[in-house]
């Protein structure tokens, strides 16, 4: 591409002619690979990470949490089933623990595993210290950074025993914890030696971890877990729940999905963007340098020489700037995903760069910008030696036409000439206008949208609440009887009424065929009054319970499973139940179940007074509802502690799973919900900040293809602060027009895409409303950063003498 | 009459590469409040820097520079834009008008810069001033949709927007067919009848003879002062 001596000269003096337009698109097409660079190499980072994580962990792909402890024998029936590869077993079970210089016990998990260095499924990593050995114990990574624990701290346990002190000495990284910041319980591992001081039983299990025989199949594991379930209900053992996992694919892929969406976009709208500034640059350097084409023209040069050497311009701009944004997102990416990853529990050992992004950094970095030029520079190359040499004057060429000229009309009749001027520049490059209005408005869409998706978590969160009546839910490790629990309760104020639940492990078939369940940890029956004054779920088809159906075997199940296997209301559902045989269930109702396909158990309702005759546990029940008058969450927590400290004392132990405080678990949900729309947002902005330096770049590029005008301005009385207002206005148009045009694209696409990123990286149901707050504070925002983005180019402009101005 | 312009003792040189290049010498000029002035000269001889002294757009290196009752070389940048808001109309060569403006627009600007007439009235003496230049009818027009011609009267009808003393122009009819150059130039006499004061540079020796006074410029030097209408040389 580089020619003769002479040329290669002419190159290298023009980018240095022009030291600030020349880093003007260096740092542009920088600044757009490395978004690119540092979003792709993100994704590319992340997924990875999490995906060898989850394969280094050996996962199950079946976990079966048990309801009561099993005798390892069992676990080896379940061995022997066709198509098990093999078995892993472990016990997690609840306790009261204090950490060092705590006032208050508080509730956490232990877990036990047999042997820790035979580990064969979920494999639980020691980071550091020594597995729990003898009265040794150790405590999970994120649980150790949060609560600021570590080896040589004595941690007080309420065992069996009384008061214990067990010393950390290891800490160990967990494949599948919930994040303490997220509302998960602290967790800690022991020895063999620990567990009868705990209560576990020796030779018991708690949870069973399944691997099938290859190939893996979704299927084939789903009907392998529906034999194991059956397998130990006759063994009288219930599941409480059931999670099936792919070997290959990380569990919170899911969440990941929205968010590499955004950033997909994000990083395509940089490209794009950087390649409209560098497409304005070129069409700068071509304005200014039209006499110079006309003369190299009519010294014998060809279209193709002048095209040849402005392209090279390019291309060294490019290879600059790709050398400068390379390392930069190397570092982007890198410590970005270190961080998320760190979310989800995993660490990148040692500095890690994704090649995928680096090789389409290298072609998006010299291709993009060269592309972009491609036009202008042709355009140029193209001009006659007449038109070249000759001189009109500002804009000569300048006619605008339909929108724009109503437009123009409407300013001139309405603003002020200044404001006209600002407008009818804003219109003038329509390319340009064009490509750096999508990235504003694509930002505000996307925050408008996340704004609505956080404003819908809210009201669906509330009106689950309205549904739920009651103020807690106690779940029992094992059912008790409904007079003691009532005896309980009714002492501790404010309590109004209690309701019993029962909970059955169940197996429901259509047509003789197990049924799919949209919920991920498998199906449970759900047996309450029905006259039930608790609860109400959001009923979608067909109806609620009633007492007309007291004894009658009916059920009210989850809208989206009904979907999935095709069941209907007042379609027959074969449903097994423990060690029963299986019974005809007629579908009354469908209801919606805000928790979606998440990682939940799906709930099936049914009467209560049906199950009970039947059962074996008649009049002990799984879970009681207490409806009291509390207002915030210190009288809840008050509350709660005083049930607690209640049932403890009649040796009752409540299972930290199914007990629920209705405004802490709106918290907890919350603060789950929180990191994810926080990042969403955070990502809405940092394109709305891309936008606004894509907006400052061309602003900036617009000062220098002005710069004649702007010494006109000044040669026929404009101050200072008049050019500098003129640029601010520009920027202002540019965001109030991206703020109206954002607006309705939002609202067309807010629902469906927030519904979207509800299901996919939340795991609920939403009951979408608009954020028409998000709107105004979008225009504030984009009003801020347009001004912030036209102010340097506005100080630049207004600093530019007239003289040099009309030199230019 | 009131003298408007004052040069005393101008020095002006500019700096290319390490070579000092002098452009003006010692030039001393009085110009009255109503004269016509054209400044002749060959290309590269110091006409435009002249003319850049007396609207400020550049300063001397030696010298004093009163325009108006102004010194214009004491002046600071910021001070110097808005003194020629007031006092100075310029007209350039190549009309410069602002492309995304109509001619009415273009001709409020400066108005709306110098804000010394109310809002109202602005509009007022735009469109008086498109009367006066015949461009009543081409008002909503952008300059490129307009004729060389008519883009200069648009041009000089701006220069007139907030009624300066003194209207300067670059060549105005350096790029303009002779007939319209012809009534560009009666456009300028007719605005000297008014009592304006007119300095304009041009290579058209046919309209400099035509001024009330031609000053020739050569080698950076005044080389030739005549009042044409009384037939006096002062040179």
């Amino acid at each position: 591409m580089i020619f003769n001596a002479n040329l290669r000269q002419k190159v290298s003096a023009d980018l240095l002619a022009h030291k600030s337009r020349t880093l003007l698109a260096i740092s542009s097409i920088a600044t757009g690979l490395f978004v690119i660079g540092t979003l792709l190499g993100m994704m590319d980072l992340q997924l990875g990470g999490m995906d060898n994580a989850h394969r280094q962990s050996q996962p199950s792909h079946i976990s079966l949490m048990l309801k009561q402890d099993a005798d390892i024998a069992v676990a080896e029936t379940v061995r022997n089933i066709d198509g098990v590869a093999n078995i892993d077993t472990l016990t997690q079970i609840t306790a009261q623990f204090k950490t060092p210089g705590a006032t208050q016990s508080q509730t956490g998990t232990v877990l036990f595993r047999t042997d820790y260095q035979d580990q064969k499924y979920d494999r639980m990593t020691l980071l550091s210290g020594s597995f729990p050995r003898g009265k040794s114990i150790a405590v999970e990574r994120l649980s150790a950074r949060f609560a600021g624990l570590n080896s040589g701290d004595n941690i007080e346990f309420i065992t069996a025993n009384g008061a214990e002190k067990l010393a950390i000495n290891g800490i160990i990284r967990h494949p599948f914890v919930k994040p303490p910041a997220f509302g998960g319980p602290l967790h800690f591992f022991i020895a063999p030696e620990l567990a009868p001081v705990f209560g576990i039983p020796a030779h018991t299990f708690r949870q069973l971890l399944v691997q099938i025989k290859p190939p893996y199949s979704e299927e084939k594991t789903r009907h392998i877990a529906g034999e194991i379930r059956a397998k130990l209900a006759a063994s009288g053992i219930a599941v409480n729940a059931t999670l099936l996992q792919n070997p290959d694919r990380h569990w919170g892929r899911a969440i990941f999905s929205g968010i590499h969406l955004v950033l997909t976009v994000m990083a395509w709208a940089s490209l794009a963007l950087s390649s409209v500034l560098i497409l304005n640059t070129v069409a700068a350097l071509i304005t200014q340098q039209t006499d110079q084409i006309g003369i190299m023209k009519s010294l014998g040069a060809r279209r193709r020489t002048i095209a040849n050497l402005y392209l090279s311009e390019v291309f060294i701009l490019s290879l600059i700037a790709l050398l400068i944004a390379v390392p930069l997102s190397w570092a982007g990416a890198f410590y970005s995903s270190r961080w998320i990853l760190d979310v989800f529990n995993i660490g990148l050992n040692g500095f890690v760069y994704s090649s995928q992004a680096l090789y389409l950094m290298i072609a998006g970095g010299l291709l993009a910008p060269l592309l972009a030029a491609l036009w202008p520079v042709w355009k140029g190359a193209s001009m006659s030696v007449r038109q070249a040499i000759a001189s009109y004057g500002l804009g000569a060429d300048f006619v605008s036409r339909g929108f724009d000229r109503w437009l123009e009309r409407a300013a001139a009749a309405l603003l002020p000439t200044l404001y006209a001027v600002a407008l009818g520049n804003l219109l003038r490059r329509k390319a340009r206008l064009l490509w750096t209005q999508s990235v504003l408005i694509i930002a505000g869409v996307l925050f408008i949208v996340i704004m609505s998706l956080i404003a819908s978590v809210n009201l669906t969160l509330d009106n689950e609440l309205a549904r739920s009546r009651y103020a807690v839910r106690v779940g029992f490790t094992q059912d008790q009887p409904a007079e003691i629990v009532k005896d309980i309760v009714r002492n501790i104020p404010p309590t109004a009424a209690v309701e019993f639940w029962n909970r059955l492990p169940a197996e429901l078939f259509l047509h003789d065929k197990l049924i799919r369940q949209s919920g991920s940890l498998g199906v449970q029956m759900i047996a309450l009054p029905t006259d039930t004054s608790m609860y109400r779920p959001l009923i979608v088809a067909g109806r609620w319970l009633d007492p007309a159906d007291d004894r009658q075997n009916r059920l009210v199940i989850n809208a989206e499973t009904a979907e999935l296997n095709g069941i209907h209301v007042g379609d027959t559902l074969s449903a097994k139940l423990m060690q029963q045989p299986a019974h005809e269930w007629q579908v009354i109702g469908l209801y919606r179940w805000f928790a979606g396909s998440g990682y939940a158990v799906e709930p099936v309702y049914a009467p209560l007074s049906t199950i009970q005759p039947g059962n074996l546990n008649e009049r002990r029940h799984s879970f009681a509802l207490l409806s009291a008058d509390i207002h915030s969450l210190a009288e809840e927590k008050t509350y709660v502690e005083a049930l607690k400290t209640a049932f403890q004392q009649q040796h009752i132990k409540l299972d930290f799973y199914t007990t629920l405080a209705k405004l802490e678990q709106r918290q907890f949900a919350e603060n789950q919900f929180r990191p994810i729309t926080g990042m969403l947002l955070g990502l809405a902005v940092m394109i709305a900040v891309v936008g606004a330096i894509g907006l400052s770049g061309t602003l900036a590029i617009g000062v220098l293809q002005r710069t004649r005008e702007i010494g006109v301005l000044r040669a026929i009385g404009a101050s200072s602060s008049a050019i500098f207002k003129l640029f601010i206005l520009e920027g202002l148009f540019h965001g109030l027009l991206a703020w109206l045009i954002s607006i309705p694209a939002a609202f067309l696409v807010a629902e469906p895409l927030a519904k979207k990123l509800g299901t996919t990286m939340l795991g609920i149901h939403l009951d979408f409303v608009f954020s028409l707050l998000s709107a105004g504070s979008w225009l504030g925002f984009v009003l801020m950063l347009a001004v912030l983005a036209a102010y340097l180019p506005a100080r630049n402009a207004s600093r530019i003498a007239v003289r040099a101005g009309l030199s230019y | 009459m009131q003298n408007i312009i004052q040069l005393t003792h101008i020095h002006k040189s500019y700096t290319l590469g390490q070579l000092k290049q002098p452009v003006l010498h010692d030039i001393s000029l009085t110009i009255t409040a109503g004269e016509f002035v054209a400044i002749v000269g060959p290309s590269g001889n110091g006409k435009s820097t002249l003319l850049n002294l007396l609207t400020g757009i550049d300063r001397p290196c030696r010298g004093e520079v009163v325009v108006n009752g102004s010194a214009l070389h004491r002046l600071r940048e910021e001070q110097l834009s808005i003194w020629r808001g007031t006092n100075v109309g310029i007209v350039f060569q190549f009309f410069q008008l602002l492309p995304s403006l109509n001619l009415l627009q273009n001709i409020l600007l400066p108005m709306d810069f110098v804000g010394k007439l109310p809002k109202r009235e602005r509009l007022e003496r735009a469109r008086y001033l498109l009367n006066l230049v015949g461009l009543d009818e081409q008002a909503k027009q952008l300059p490129g949709q307009v004729s060389g011609g008519q883009q200069q009267r648009a041009a000089i009808a701006r220069a007139l927007a907030n009624d300066p003393a003194l209207i300067v122009a670059d060549e105005p009819t350096g790029n303009l067919d002779s007939a319209t150059a012809d009534s560009v130039f009666e456009l300028f006499s007719a605005l000297q009848r008014q009592g304006k004061t007119l300095v304009m540079v041009t290579h058209n020796e046919d309209l400099a003879q035509s001024a009330s006074r031609r000053i020739a410029i050569h080698d950076g030097r005044i080389h030739d002062d005549q009042y044409l209408s009384k037939q006096q040389s002062t040179a």
